[in-house]
């Protein structure tokens, strides 16, 4: 049980639960060594701020959408699993819907989310063009990449390396001696 | 991405990338079948295939077997991703683990620290996770 309270965190840190409140919400108007005092009170104490309160005081909602290319498909389950977890940890609720990768779609969904008032999108693609690239930095809100290579590297990400990944699956074949190593690749989604 | 790693661990081995040895599928198993089709009318065949995902390998190795082939034993496999798919065909696949349920932990507590405007480290926006290979069936 966690019955930590807004209250706690202030006392420990010393400091008054509008200051408190102000870290949890991201508001700017904190000084940097108190917002990191009051931070590592809260990591310390173990403090989950209430979601509702947050919201109400933020006048915000606390959702987070998930656009993937398609539910039904093993690898993008297992993603999204990983991804509600911890937005359940957090207190976040998820709308999640499949683009198709689908380039309208994709901006479609982004769109209709953005207007939901999402807080946050975590975006899952098999071609992060030069388009879609512009569209995030566009958003109001940030948008993280999941198992989706940005390679203009502006947009954040979680990946493997995919490219040292492919190197040591051809060294492990080459060491064995095969001359011949095939290789199936992904279509492009478009044609350019 | 991942043919830049292919074209690069041929060259660090001392082998010539040849196009022939390149087929492109959507990733799905009947594309592993098609790919696999397509190499046989290859002359010197190939005799070792890397499927950029799992469902491609399932659909590789099933259609060497329904030619009357056997894996490993004429053809050596090793897949992308390590979803369950690949123990519940025979001979399991060897794989390249891509931890996809930490990959999408880890894009979420990333997307929770940017919404709470919380401090991000320097290079931690771009997170890259460990992968490594998996020892199955489906290789010597």
């Amino acid at each position: 049980m966690n019955n930590i309270t807004i209250y706690d965190v202030a006392r420990e840190a010393n400091v008054s639960m509008a200051t408190v409140s102000r870290v949890v919400n991201g508001n700017p108007n904190v000084k940097p060594a108190t917002r990191k005092k009051v931070s590592d009170v809260i990591e310390k104490l173990g403090y989950r701020p209430n979601a509702v309160a947050r919201g109400l005081a933020s006048k915000k909602t606390t959702t987070v959408g998930v656009i993937i290319p398609d539910i039904s498909s093993i690898f993008f389950a297992e993603l999204a699993r990983g991804i509600e977890d911890i937005a359940t940890m957090y207190k976040y609720n998820i709308i999640l819907s499949s683009s198709d990768e689908n380039i309208d779609k994709e901006f479609h969904l982004l769109n209709t989310m953005l207007g939901k008032q999402v807080d946050g999108i975590v975006f899952m693609g098999g071609n992060i063009s030069d388009e879609h690239v512009k569209e995030f930095k566009n958003s109001p809100v940030p948008i993280v990449l999941a198992g989706s290579v940005d390679e203009s590297g502006q947009v954040p990400s979680v990946n493997i390396d995919y490219e040292a990944a492919a190197f040591d699956a051809v060294t492990f074949f080459a060491n064995k001696g095969h001359k011949h190593i095939a290789f199936c690749k992904r279509k492009p989604f478009r044609a350019d | 991405m991942k043919l830049t790693g292919y074209k690069r661990g041929l060259k660090e081995a001392g082998l010539s990338f040849d196009e022939r040895y390149i087929v492109e599928g959507d990733y799905t198993y009947d594309s592993g079948i098609e790919s696999f089709e397509k190499y046989l009318e290859v002359e010197d065949r190939p005799t070792a295939f890397i499927a950029g995902a799992d469902e491609m390998a399932l659909g590789i190795v099933h259609a060497a077997q329904d030619k009357g082939y056997n894996v490993p034993e004429d053809f050596e496999v090793i897949s992308f991703d390590n979803t369950r798919l690949t123990l519940m065909v025979r001979p399991q696949i060897t794989t390249i683990v891509q931890p996809l349920y930490d990959i999408g932990a880890v894009a979420m507590r990333l997307l929770t620290k940017l919404m709470n405007k919380e401090q991000v480290e320097e290079g931690l926006e771009k997170v890259i996770l460990p992968h490594r290979i998996e020892n199955r069936q489906s290789t010597k």
